[in-house]
């Protein structure tokens, strides 16, 4: 289980990582609004996410997959870090 | 007492001020049983009013506060240690007060509730969480997850037909149809994401001068073949194993596309008014003819090298505009062997307009003028010709009212 606050560095540290947006990032912010747009860079975001061992879930020691998501364009960041403090589970846990 | 009472006075607050809210809340049963409810917010409170933060567990069943310990406050949310068993078959609300949003004190910006629904721990033994999502049937699960496209060319699943009817001695009807259905799967979780899936598009029409009579079906898988290197941001391929054929099926094509997607750096202002992004793509299409209605072209194979590119930017904050975007896609065809291009009218007779290798482009492109969140016009412009037929569209233009609004539901109620 991840806390809001490891969720939400890691949500943000993968928007910076794929869009390479500089101001500040609100958990109000819809994802185009900070880069995240293109259905590719939609995809990006989450296998950074699932799958990066420095900024993803992985670097807590956590796993997730890329199908976990379900985010569009419209989407909140708010809605993004909620489902990763929904979905993540501690790596090793074969009842994950 | 007091505590209950607060309570209470948020619940009937809360409903009525949505400035800031709780986005989501969702209990886990630790190892140690120790209930952990972790809460998002949206949007992030100022950093500088975290330290006032008070949040609670209310039971509207029982008309008490659950006792708890709050833990990990940040302007993004909280957690709730649980000193008590929670019973993952009751309804808990969620609330929190004494953050700021722009400066605006929590009187004005008052923190919302949240009702959830925690799963048993033999379930969260399965899932690693107890999830405040309902458990649903995978078909409302489905429904549940649908989610609004920006274009077509984003959507799983689009479609847009229109019939009119012209009156005289007799009436005649007429119509169109634009539909696309795409599902794909993702399979392993790797960094290259590796997705299956069937795909539809059908463009037609019997308004012969805006009909692309096109109708692709088959199988698709995609992939990040490389990740991001900075400002480099990947590169994305799709094979596409489908038929290409008229809607009347009397001109087939056999086509594996091959199609490599390049990400550049997203065009977001820092200062969220303007945001867009370009993507190049390189491609070929490569197949064989299965029936064509000339027979000097019939059972010939099919080459076409392709390249294009997907193109939108937006801008937020105009003067008397809420919005203003614009999308386009241009993809140029260049075949390699022999192909017709042609049209039929109303009685069935083939009129060739074009035979050979010339290069066959495509573009449609979409201005959208917002004046609200909800409401604008759109102005759209198609110009160019598709397999097989290459029937060209001689631009053709659109005008539209945008009423884009979603009616509140239990999850927006709660911002």
């Amino acid at each position: 289980m991840l806390t809001t606050s490891q969720a939400a560095k890691i949500v943000r540290d993968c928007i910076r990582f794929v869009s390479d947006f500089s101001g500040d990032i609100n958990m109000g912010d819809q994802l185009q609004a900070v880069g995240i747009q293109s259905a590719n860079s939609q995809r990006s975001l989450k296998i950074e996410i699932s799958t990066n061992s420095e900024i993803g879930v992985p670097s807590e020691n956590h796993t997730m997959s890329t199908g976990d998501f379900s985010f569009d364009e419209t989407s909140q960041v708010s809605d993004v870090t909620s489902q990763v403090v929904r979905k993540a589970a501690p790596a090793g846990d074969e009842t994950a | 007492m007091i505590r209950v009472l607060a309570a209470v006075t948020m619940l009937f607050v809360s409903a009525a001020v949505h400035a800031q809210g709780i986005k989501s809340c969702d209990a886990f049963d630790t190892p140690d049983h120790h209930w952990q409810v972790v809460c998002v917010f949206s949007p992030s409170a100022d950093e500088n009013s975290v330290p006032r933060l008070k949040a609670y567990l209310f039971d509207p069943v029982a008309g008490r506060i659950v006792p708890s310990v709050l833990a990990d406050p940040s302007r993004d949310g909280f957690s709730l240690t649980m000193q008590e068993m929670l019973d993952p078959k009751r309804t808990y609300l969620v609330f929190a007060m004494g953050t700021t949003v722009q400066g605006k004190s929590s009187a004005d910006v008052t923190n919302g509730k949240v009702t959830f629904h925690a799963a048993t721990p033999a379930d969260a033994g399965k899932t690693g969480a107890a999830s405040a999502t309902k458990q649903a049937s995978a078909l409302e699960s489905v429904i549940a997850n649908v989610q609004g496209a920006e274009s077509k060319e984003k959507a799983d699943l689009y479609f847009s037909g229109t019939i009119w009817a012209v009156g005289g001695q007799d009436w005649s009807w007429a119509g169109s149809v634009d539909l696309k259905i795409q599902r794909p799967f993702s399979v392993g979780n790797t960094r290259f994401d590796h997705q299956f899936g069937p795909s539809l598009t059908l463009q037609s029409s019997n308004d012969p001068s805006a009909d692309p009579d096109s109708l692709k079906y088959g199988v698709q898988w995609s992939a990040r073949l490389i990740g991001i290197h900075g400002r480099f941001k990947g590169m994305f391929a799709k094979e596409d194993l489908r038929m290409e054929t008229t809607r009347d099926f009397s001109d087939r094509n056999f086509i594996s596309e091959t199609r490599f997607t390049f990400e550049l750096p997203t065009l977001a202002s820092a200062r969220k008014n303007r945001r867009g992004y370009l993507e190049p793509f390189l491609g070929v299409e490569a197949g064989r003819n299965i029936e064509a209605p000339l027979a000097t072209v019939d059972g010939t194979g099919r080459a076409r090298p392709l390249a294009g590119v997907s193109f939108a930017l937006a801008f937020t904050k105009v003067p008397h505009l809420q919005s203003i975007s614009i999308t386009s896609d241009y993809v140029r065809r260049w075949p390699l062997e022999t192909e017709l291009g042609y049209h039929a009218d109303s009685k069935n007779v083939l009129h060739l307009t074009s035979v050979g290798t010339a290069p066959k482009d495509r573009v449609t492109s979409k201005i959208n003028f917002m004046m609200k969140d909800w409401l604008g016009i759109s102005f759209g412009h198609d110009y160019g010709s598709e397999p097989p037929a290459f029937k060209l569209i001689d631009n053709k233009l659109t005008l539209g009212l945008v009423i884009q609004a979603k009616f509140g539901s239990a999850k927006t109620a709660a911002k």
